[in-house]
């Protein structure tokens, strides 16, 4: 295998070409157009992410005269249960309304009744936040802007290591995921978009890539960040979704708002007080599932309007899903079970800490979407942080001078791909490999959870670790990139098990539940609490940060 | 073939109908979970321009030639050209090799489907804004001109620069116009010049102009010039009357000089020139026509299609014989004595003859033709500071030069080679050149090869024997007509519905997220997402 590398130079390196990417990128070319912005995109930018087509809400825009920033704040904190700083979601819920009509002006449809106003509905604690939005090719959208406007996009493309000039960023190298050549870029500033890590515990299911969310996400952000210093947060957050069995498709809100029934296992209804995901997990738990969707009462345009918005967004094979299950919505239930065990910064509180103008603890880097900890922030957090990161990032290649690649690093990289090429007769498939470590993570890290279990999660990824390079054969390169991706859940479920066993309390119920601390206890755990890397990876650090309030506010 | 691991008992939940599906690629391209792979079938693994071969036959055989000439055109302006004279690796990789030997006739389906819409202005191909970039291509053969085709969609201004009166290079300079007609090529060249790409004729760099100049006036140069010298022979007597050599004699005859030959003629060598030279000498009034050459029959380079043709229009091939000597009698060419060959290639396999000077033939002989060989001439960087040989090395894969902003492709970095093959090169300098431009890595994720080990489906297809190529029998002095003919519509559809259509994408790695891309980017529907089985 051909070990020279190719080499790039830019201004910005956007790490991870979905939504938050796609506009980062956008973003940077529009404050500087001269500058150069490179995207590394693990698969193909025009449908990669969680958005592989479009969505069917902007989930959080404080229009005006509907809500405020100031609420949206007030009610996440009541959702996040404090746990959240407020600076960033000030700026994020600030800017929301803006970024929606930036949408609009791209032709992106928001869909107004006959009185010319949009549709927003009540998915948090307090306020009306979340916008209807029914544009099924969102992410196609946003790819053609982003290359319009001369952005670099190198598909195929996976960061596998971030470099470092002294304490500030200077690049990344990249890997790609069909022929295993290597792309160094040097870099002023980077941004990292990549996602959670969605491909984390196994579903029920079984099917490696049955997950609710985007599968590729497989924590490359996080353990980019972790590795180049930067602190993380929020890995105790466990989230477990619920939503239709099986095919781990959403679809909650969008049915209950047009006055769809809950039902549980003994047909008590349970859509009148405020269902969500949490409290269905809750009663699941319990043994009176699975919950299901009922809407044969609806009449006829409901439910065409239902199927609309369902068969085309967001996961348009739910329409085949259903069909393939004889299920009707006129006549039929849709059954909804607990999604796998996930880590995330747009529906949870995973990820590389940022403030509120997306920068990161280490000089140069900066996090975006999922990757970043914005907590809860959903599609919305993901374009306006990723067009604050886009200005913060554009603001410092500009500011900062020149970098300089260090060679070694490069050449310790190169060493390091060369051993795993060598592993091509050893006796176990990546896939049987991961089947196994998502199975552990589902067993150990998925609540209710107790520091017996927490432990033995940590034993088996220090096992896995070390079996990632003794027994699991890489016989070409789709094994190969396949490793990384499976070293970064190891990782990933490390860090959760760490900070999970930390916090000595449950909080978030059911997610971050410990059967050993049922109890919340604010006086001691209302704060953050902070994973820094020490001098190899697997010694994970632990610290605390405290909630940052915006300023004048207890 | 055992199961691998547990994915292979995994069904593969992509559904692909392979009678609407034209094996395009797009699903491979757009599938974000690096699932979709195509299996290549062998026609397409062997044709140097990476052409969708089964894509076309398979469309001809639908009785959709205008889908068929848009799947060529992807890659290829020059149908007309490529459908008479390419090479064909495309036919020896054909799965019928293996079993009836009978290769589908891909380049006759190419041809046929040119006669199918030659009366009609090629669409434009959708362009690029100006990138206010200018290109300088040294060459217009075809290398330079699939180049500048490339580099012109890109948006990029090109200017193609040739020493000769008319653009064409060895197609309209040396291939004699019984295999490629000229109003083939001019035909074929008027798309370019509808795109912009500017022609200067007549101009030669090293001449004219300088590679000096062009290294600075322009953004980017390309090197295309192709092998327009003639190996000599280097005996008493070859620059004497009724001594004449191949490519000169080829493109005289092209200019409409050609030279008087007598009624007995020897060519001497055995390529493709030779070939040609052969042929053309009985065209200008040739009685009896001997082709001598070291080589046996098997071991000539010459294409074997060319060799067959030449053989029934009666030239007599005499292989195994060289060293030749001149005969004189005064003024007068008589003939020529040679050595018998015993060997062409020595133990290496370097060329290196070997004779038996006791066995001795004479060939009489009023008019002999050398044609050993091509080389460079050397004046491309006269006058300038750069170093021709230096300029024929390049980077393997980008095909950059040692200096920065020249390219070089074809005949002139590989050596003698086919048309098809220097189209290829021509292709890959221009991707070269564009990413040069535009700042992006050179040799970064050139290309992703299909999947090309996996079962052949051959239950697809018709058992009919391949088609009879309509051969032209040339009627003598002065009849330059083409040889080959076109076929039917009928004989197309039936040659074309032999295909076993031996390739298809798939869900190679069972990793599909059913996001369903693959789906929307289909051109013909034929792909279609099932939920995969364990969540269905």
């Amino acid at each position: 295998m051909n070990t020279e590398h190719s080499f790039i130079d830019a201004d910005v390196l956007i790490i991870g070409g979905g939504s938050a990417g796609a506009m980062a990128a956008i973003r940077a070319k529009e404050v500087n157009p001269d500058q150069k912005v490179v995207v590394f995109e693990k698969g193909q930018m025009k449908y990669s992410g969680c958005i592989a087509r479009g969505m069917d809400a902007m989930n959080i825009v404080a229009i005006p005269d509907i809500a405020t920033a100031e609420l949206y704040v007030e009610s996440n904190s009541i959702a996040c249960e404090g746990i959240m700083d407020e600076p960033v979601n000030y700026k994020m819920a600030e800017r929301s309304y803006e970024m929606m009509k930036k949408l609009e002006s791209w032709d992106v449809c928001f869909p107004k009744d006959d009185n010319g106003d949009y549709e927003v509905l009540k998915i948090h604690p307090k306020g009306r936040f979340c916008v209807t939005m029914k544009e099924p090719e969102l992410k196609a959208i946003l790819a053609n802007k982003a290359l319009d406007l001369g952005v670099l996009v190198m598909n195929r493309t996976m960061a596998v290591r971030l470099l470092k000039d002294g304490e500030r960023i200077s690049g990344a190298i990249g890997m790609n995921v069909r022929t295993g050549e290597m792309l160094v870029c040097r870099a002023k500033s980077v941004i990292l978009s990549s996602g959670g890590t969605a491909r984390f515990g196994l579903p029920d299911n079984g099917h490696l890539y049955g997950v609710y969310d985007f599968p590729g996400n497989t924590g490359d952000g996080y353990c980019l960040a972790y590795r180049a210093g930067a602190e993380l947060s929020g890995f105790e957050y466990t989230l477990v979704y619920y939503i239709t069995k099986d095919i781990n498709a959403p679809l909650l809100y969008i049915t209950l708002t047009r006055g769809a029934t809950l039902l549980n296992a003994f047909d008590e209804r349970r859509d009148q007080d405020h269902p969500n995901p949490a409290k269905m997990l809750l009663e699941h738990m319990d043994g009176k599932g699975p919950i299901r969707i009922r809407m044969d009462h609806l009449p006829e345009e409901k439910i065409k309007e239902i199927e609309e918005i369902l068969f085309t967004t967001e996961r348009p094979a739910c329409e085949r899903f259903h069909a393939g299950r004889d299920n009707d919505f006129r006549t039929g239930e849709i059954e909804m079970w607990p999604t796998e065990v996930y880590l995330c910064g747009g529906h949870g509180l995973t990820g590389v800490r940022v403030n509120e103008n997306a920068e990161t603890n280490v000089p140069g880097l900066y996090a975006a979407g999922d990757t970043s900890l914005v907590a809860r922030g959903h599609l919305s957090g993901a374009l306006v942080i990723g067009e604050v990161a886009a200005e913060s990032a554009s603001e410092y290649a500009a500011g900062n001078g020149e970098v300089t690649l260090d060679d070694d690093q490069v050449e310790s990289f190169k060493r390091e791909l060369e051993t795993r090429l060598a592993q091509k007769n050893n006796p176990i498939a990546i896939e049987e490999f991961e089947f196994k470590v998502r199975r552990m993570i589902s067993d150990y890290l998925k609540p209710p959870k107790n520091e017996y279990k927490l432990d033995r999660a940590l034993w088996w990824m220090d096992r896995f670790r070390k079996e990632l390079k003794t027994m699991v054969r890489v016989a070409n390169v789709h094994d190969l990139f396949k490793c990384f991706e499976v070293e970064n859940i190891i990782q990933s479920a490390t860090m959760c098990a760490i900070a999970s066993k930390e916090r000595k309390e449950s909080r978030w119920s059911p997610w971050h539940y410990r059967t050993d601390y049922p109890e919340k206890n604010d006086a001691e755990w209302k704060k953050h609490i902070v994973l820094t890397c020490g001098s190899v990876p697997e010694d994970v650090k632990v610290s605390y940060k405290p909630i940052i309030k915006m300023e004048g506010r207890v | 073939m055992g199961v691998s691991n547990m994915l292979e008992s995994l069904s593969d939940n992509i559904v692909v109908d392979s009678d609407k599906c034209i094996f395009c690629g797009n699903c491979v391209d757009k599938c974000i979970l690096d699932n979709l792979r195509m299996k290549l079938a062998s026609c397409r693994q062997a044709c140097p321009l990476e052409l969708n071969c089964q894509g076309y036959v398979q469309l001809i055989a639908r009785g959709e030639e205008a889908k068929a000439m848009e799947v060529v055109r992807e890659r290829l302006p020059f149908p007309g050209v490529l459908g008479r004279i390419c090479s064909q690796p495309c036919e020896d990789g054909c799965g019928h090799q293996d079993t009836d030997g009978e290769a589908v006739s891909i380049r006759a389906l190419k041809r046929y489907l040119d006669d199918q819409f030659k009366d009609q202005e090629p669409p434009r191909p959708e362009m690029k804004a100006d990138s206010g970039k200018r290109i300088a291509i040294v060459g217009s053969g075809p290398a330079g001109l699939i180049a500048a085709y490339d580099l012109a969609i890109q948006g990029h201004q090109v200017t193609v620069f040739d020493r000769e009166s008319a653009p064409g290079g060895m197609l309209r300079w040396s291939i004699p116009s019984f295999r490629l007609p000229q109003d083939v090529v001019e035909r074929e060249l008027k798309l370019l010049q509808r795109m912009g790409i500017a022609f200067k004729c007549g101009i030669a760099i090293g001449e004219d102009m300088t590679m000096d100049e062009l290294h600075a006036d322009f953004d980017a140069v390309l090197i295309a010039t192709g092998l327009w010298g003639c190996l000599k022979l280097g005996i008493d007597g070859e620059e004497r009357e009724g001594v004449l050599h191949g490519l000169p004699f080829l493109k005289a005859v092209r200019d409409n000089a050609a030279p008087a030959v007598g009624t007995k003629v020897v060519v001497i060598g055995g390529g493709n020139v030779a070939v040609d030279v052969a042929q053309t000498a009985y065209r200008l009034g040739a009685e009896s026509v001997q082709l001598v050459c070291l080589e046996h029959r098997d071991e000539m380079p010459a294409f074997d299609k060319a060799i067959f043709e030449a053989l029934s229009e009666n030239v007599e091939l005499v292989g195994s014989w060289g060293n030749p000597r001149l005969e004189f009698d005064q003024k007068k060419l008589t003939g020529a004595h040679f050595e018998a060959c015993t060997s062409v290639f020595d133990g290496d396999g370097c060329f290196n003859p070997s004779f038996d000077t006791s066995k001795n033939r004479f060939f009489e002989a009023d008019t002999i033709i050398i044609a050993i060989g091509q080389k460079m001439d050397d004046i491309l960087c006269t006058s300038s500071r750069f170093d021709q040989s230096s300029l024929t090395r390049v980077n393997a894969v980008t095909l950059q030069t040692s200096v920065e902003k020249i390219f070089a492709a074809g005949d002139f970095v590989s050596g003698p080679s086919s048309v098809v093959s220097a189209m290829a090169a021509g292709k890959e300098a221009a991707e070269s050149i564009n990413r040069y431009l535009n700042g992006v890595p050179m040799a970064y994720g050139r290309s992703y090869p299909g999947v090309t080990e996996f079962e052949v489906d051959r239950s697809f297809g018709s058992a009919d024997r391949r088609l009879n190529l309509p051969h032209y029998q040339f009627k003598g002095k002065g009849d330059f007509s083409e040889i080959e003919a076109g076929v039917t519509r009928e004989v197309a559809r039936k040659e074309a519905n032999r295909c076993h259509s031996c390739g298809l994408p798939f869900g190679q790695y069972r990793t599909c997220w059913f996001c369903l891309p693959c789906e929307v980017e289909c051109p013909t529907e034929a792909l279609w997402v099932d939920i995969p089985y364990l969540l269905r």
